[in-house]
């Protein structure tokens, strides 16, 4: 049984060491910019898959909202940028609106130290006091699901109605990037800074999760998931295991989202809708939940078949391809890519040699 | 030994899957010999869809029709489609598809504004050209842009203009909630308000609104006599059907729309709106030789059923000048393009007219038209300006607006 644990994490070691491996030698063979402004999409998109993973996979919570948490890092590191590139002057948007002076809330986004902790603290601070009283009040499974949804919902209304403050459903756009412009092949040094730093991002996020899932507290959320009452009576105060592990997934969500602003150049609400959040959930299962690689395989998989199949004679269909992929992992392959091969495949192959060792 | 094979299997998977990833980034060249290759951005899938559709089958159509021509510069032009799926951050990832990993310089595209605001970067970094067709809040030029739709002084001024002149003095303003028609309102409101008259209420509905009977009621509150209507999509049906359940015809307020079109008409019913106005630049009725082979095209092309619109010809339109400015340019490449373009002196004779680019400020100058809905579902014209319009997205020479503070940003 031990044996088996070991052996499966280094499996999943391994894989995200391939994976890691292909990644930082990726901008140096690719000579388009663009390519390596999607994969470095790709990267932030798994650091929020690993974030939901941590809480829907191993925690048994789905959230249906993280969106609201990938937009606020977002929006933070967005209102950081466009500040200081205008050099002290406010946004359009702003201007539009009518405003003269910058907005008392906005202020602190003027210097990076400030921006950088908000990018943490308010996603944290709202996602911790959200959990204290979801938790408290015990609502979980599909009422847990409905009051994420329903919190996306709300704070994306007050994104849209707010524009003069929030730039309303344009978002934050002509945003360059925390080490200036990266686009073209003038800038590829910045680009490369960027990527580069953004994998170690990912790869911190990566031992973070893996640390904590292999721990007592990794077991603990797993006992959480698969029976809270027992763990309840246990003697383990089981509301503040998920309140720490549904802040902790808020936070890598949005540092998920401020990098995330950085390659695609612009924040819209359209990320914090439910449909989008319901994607990110969408690649978590298609990459295998309960796995910290499933999630980061699956983020690349989905991301990489929608950026390729939606041009040309495929773009009417693409949304359908995604679809039947999704349907077919949740009815044939629960354990997403990962369980196909740790588990389904080693099962068929073990039923094979079994036969031919009878026959 | 079963160890190695797993692993060794998860591998290979994500090597191919890497490789699925990265196909078609050598492939960088961006015309063959004999063809030029440009880029159609527009959302297949997702909640624009139904709108964007007519405007990319009026650029397709375009395209056809000038390389039956024998194509621009002796070359055949070749489109590569792009799903901007209805979601600003997809289109900026295929806009930087596009101009970058497939060497394509000149793309046509975007609906939304929030779709152009987001890949408007990606063209200015990547000096490339992006075409857009639709009319929108102006505030905004950009040099890698051509805008070949209505800037405000070309659609909402006008129209209230000429309702000032019918004599209408309370106004009620009725939007989506988004920046098309919080700007246009702030113009129109400094325009009213200039003009001595009254706007009686402005109220916003949310994207997906379907409920407008607490809108109703303040409109019945406020009295207007005519409600300045800038909802989009599925909100327009609601608003529309729940004002005619109540019985209100265009006798009881009259209302003026300026995004509704053809197509608009035709979901939501030419009962409803019969005797409505609306504010373009063309209509499918519009009078003129160009136009009759256009309808006659589009509908040859694409169905008897469908109408052509506003920003469907727009697209067309774009096309056409995108074409001219590569022949005044005698090349392909965005500068040169750019340079004959800002030599203003490209102009194309256009289904609604003739437009020209102005070289400045890179929108069209077209003439504007007032249009009213009839039983049958078209939109006849009512009032026209003698001359095309010269754009004036900022609005700098009104003297009304550079009063109340509506001025270029900064």
């Amino acid at each position: 049984m031990k044996k088996t644990a070991i052996y499966k994490e280094k499996g999943s070691h391994i894989c995200f060491a391939v994976i890691v491996l292909l990644l930082a030698i990726s901008p140096l063979l690719i000579s388009s910019t663009s390519m390596v402004q999607f994969l470095g999409k790709c990267m932030c998109y798994s650091i929020v898959a690993i974030a939901l993973d941590l809480i829907w996979g191993y925690t048994g919570m789905l959230s249906l909202g993280h969106g609201i948490y990938f937009c606020l890092g977002g929006y933070a590191m967005a209102m950081y940028l466009r500040l200081r590139d205008n050099g002290g002057k406010i946004t359009d948007f702003m201007q539009t609106g009518g405003l003269s002076d910058l907005p008392t809330f906005w202020k602190p986004f003027e210097s990076l130290p400030l921006a950088m902790i908000a990018i943490i603290l308010v996603p944290g601070v709202l996602a911790g006091v959200i959990g204290f009283f979801v938790f408290r009040s015990r609502i979980k499974g599909v009422y847990f699901s409905i009051i994420t949804q329903a919190l996306t919902w709300a704070a994306y209304s007050l994104f849209i109605a707010n524009s003069k403050y929030t730039g309303g459903n344009n978002g934050i756009t002509d945003v360059s990037s925390l080490f200036g412009n990266t686009r073209g092949p003038a800038n590829k040094s910045n680009l490369l800074l960027l990527f580069w730093v953004t994998l170690l991002v990912l790869i911190m996020v990566y031992v973070l999760a893996m640390f904590l899932v292999n721990r007592k507290f990794g077991k603990l959320l797993i006992a959480i998931r698969d029976g809270e009452n027992r763990t309840f009576f246990s003697g383990y105060c089981v509301n503040n295991y998920k309140n720490f592990v549904y802040t902790l997934s808020a936070i890598l969500a949005a540092i998920g989202g401020a990098l995330f602003v950085n390659f695609n150049g612009s924040i819209t609400p359209s990320q914090m809708t439910i449909s989008y959040s319901i994607t990110m959930v969408i690649w978590v299962a298609v990459g295998g939940r309960g796995t910290i690689i499933g999630a980061v395989i699956g983020a690349f998989f989905i991301n990489m078949c929608e950026y390729n199949l939606s041009s040309g004679s495929l773009a009417v269909i693409w949304q359908y391809i995604i679809g039947i992929i999704f349907c077919v992992t949740i009815v044939f392959f629960q354990g997403g890519i990962v369980g196909i091969f740790k588990t389904q495949l080693p099962a068929l192959i073990k039923r094979h040699s079994g036969k031919e060792e009878v026959a | 030994m079963k160890k190695r094979v797993i692993s060794g299997l998860i591998a290979t998977m994500l090597t191919m899957t890497m490789v699925v990833g990265m196909t078609g980034c050598g492939s960088s060249d961006s015309s063959s010999s004999d063809t030029v290759k440009v880029g159609l951005l527009h959302s297949m899938t997702g909640s624009m869809a139904i709108s964007e559709q007519a405007v990319l089958d009026a650029e397709k159509l375009a395209i056809k029709e000038i390389n039956e021509d024998g194509g621009v510069l002796g070359k055949q032009i070749e489109y590569q489609e792009e799903d901007g799926a209805s979601d600003a951050s997809t289109f900026a990832t295929k806009a930087e598809k596009l101009v970058d990993q497939d060497g394509i310089s000149t793309v046509f595209g975007c609906w939304t504004s929030s779709s152009r605001k987001a890949v408007k970067s990606i063209f200015e970094d990547y000096n490339a050209l992006l075409f857009y067709p639709v009319q929108y809040e102006g505030m905004e030029s950009s040099s890698n842009i051509v805008y070949t739709g209505a800037a405000p002084n070309q659609q909402i001024v006008p129209a209230i203009e000429y309702l000032l002149d019918q004599g209408y003095t309370r106004f009620f303003l009725l939007g989506s909630d988004y920046v098309f028609p919080r700007t246009a309102n702030m113009i129109i409101k400094a325009q009213v308000e200039a003009a001595g008259q009254t706007v009686a209420g402005e109220e916003y509905a949310d994207m997906d609104q379907t409920d407008f009977a607490a809108i109703i009621a303040k409109i019945e509150a406020a009295q207007p006599d005519v409600i300045i209507n800038t909802l989009n999509g599925t909100g327009n049906v609601s608003f529309f059907k729940q004002m005619s359940e109540k019985n209100y015809t265009s006798e009881d307020y009259m209302t003026m729309s300026f995004s509704i079109a053809e197509e608009e008409v035709a979901t939501i019913g030419a009962d409803i709106l019969n005797g409505h106005m609306v504010s373009w630049n063309y209509y499918q009725t519009t009078d003129t030789e160009k136009n009759k082979k256009f309808v006659a095209a589009y509908k040859a092309e694409y169905g008897e059923d469908r109408v052509t619109s506003d920003p469907a010809e727009a697209a067309y339109d774009a096309v056409y000048l995108w074409k001219a400015a590569c022949e005044e340019a005698e090349s392909f490449e965005v500068k040169d393009v750019l340079a004959a373009i800002d030599s203003g002196k490209i102009s194309f004779d256009a289904p609604e007219g003739t437009v020209t680019i102005d070289g400045e400020n890179q929108h069209l100058s077209k003439p504007v038209r007032i249009g009213q809905v009839q039983d049958d579902g078209l939109i006849y014209e009512v009032y026209s300006t003698d001359a095309p319009v010269e754009p004036d997205p900022y609005l700098t020479t009104y003297d009304w607006a550079v009063k109340a503070g509506i001025k270029p940003l900064e």
